[in-house]
């Protein structure tokens, strides 16, 4: 097992140096279990960009991690230990990658299919491509049939329809809808376990082996 | 917006919510131990760089001027005598850490007579 922190060279930016303070406010947080709960949080999100139809393995789940870690320590990813945790700061940053290759893979896999559409031998390669079993966008898929589950549940279609309409945040959730927070909850643990119920060849789709 | 984008906020808030849950209550496979225990180890080496590079670059050392011909023509007693005539001279605003003398050879009170009175 390689891996590297830091050292970001080439890039033109002055070498971060940070305090003293931010020194132990991260060594202070940094623990084994962190690391294995930012894994956890990495390893579901990697599924959305696997959706995007781009193959996904344990080397991607851990490169999110380690180049979350890495890019905080070369002053890439600004990390404000008094506004916000080392664990929030590391999901920030996955979060914010895994949703950029999802937007990249869906690109690259739609430049793929019109490319294949003007020309026999791109065509020949698509359809090869999908003989070997390369992953589509599934997530036409993941949605319908989440949909299909929640199908009596008009909270969770509720949910789904304002997280649609980017309403995502629990506080935003709650104006919109007049719930309590007990109602919420309740709601987005129902939701949590359709999707956990989805069919695993949904759930899996395009997952190599994440 | 589109009916991708759309799926994509959708599916992004989902995961999100999934993901934080996995985070939060979830279990790691076996695997993911040694994996921990690695990135922990480079984290610390890392921290343990970052402390390195705080602490301010040691000093040039400046090389010491030439003792001056006149100070060097001067025996021991002569430059003692001198050190006691300075002190005497310069009074209370004259202070070295050099109680005992004789722990110092005499290019020590050269050196000394020289930084007290560099004319």
């Amino acid at each position: 097992m390689t891996m590297t922190f830091g050292h970001a060279e080439g890039n033109g930016r002055a070498p971060f140096v940070p305090s003293e303070e931010w020194i132990e406010a991260f060594e202070a947080q940094a623990t084994e279990e962190l690391y294995q709960r930012v894994k956890r949080y990495a390893r579901v999100r990697a599924r959305l960009v696997a959706y995007a139809g781009r193959p996904i393995d344990e080397l991607y789940i851990n490169d999110l991690v380690q180049d979350a870690i890495g890019d905080t320590f070369d002053g890439v990813l600004a990390w404000d230990p008094e506004r916000v945790t080392l664990e929030r700061h590391l999901q920030c940053a996955i979060h914010s990658r895994t949703r950029h290759d999802y937007v990249h893979a869906l690109r690259f896999r739609q430049e793929r299919i019109d490319t294949g559409s003007r020309k026999t031998l791109a065509e020949v390669e698509t359809t090869l491509a999908r003989a070997r079993g390369e992953p589509e966008d599934a997530s036409d898929r993941v949605l319908a049939e989440l949909h299909q589950l929640a199908v009596r549940d008009p909270d969770v279609i509720e949910m789904l329809r304002l997280f649609g309409a980017q309403v995502i945040k629990k506080d935003d959730i709650v104006r919109a809808t007049g719930w309590n927070t007990k109602r919420y909850q309740a709601t987005r643990k129902r939701m949590l376990r359709l999707v956990q119920q989805l069919p695993n060849d949904v759930r899996e789709a395009a997952m190599a082996s994440a | 917006m589109t009916d991708k984008d759309k799926n994509l906020e959708i599916l992004d808030a989902i995961y999100q919510e999934a993901a934080l849950d996995a985070a939060e209550t979830g279990k790691n496979p076996p695997e993911d131990r040694p994996w921990a225990r690695e990135v922990g180890k480079r984290v610390q080496a890392r921290l343990a760089e970052l402390r390195r590079n705080l602490v301010p670059a040691a000093t040039p050392v400046v090389q010491a001027q030439p003792i001056r011909p006149s100070l060097l023509a001067l025996g021991r007693d002569a430059l003692i005598a001198k050190l006691d005539e300075l002190t005497r001279r310069l009074g209370s605003s004259v202070q070295y850490a050099h109680r005992k003398l004789e722990g110092l050879s005499d290019d020590d009170l050269r050196r000394l007579i020289d930084t007290l009175d560099p004319d």
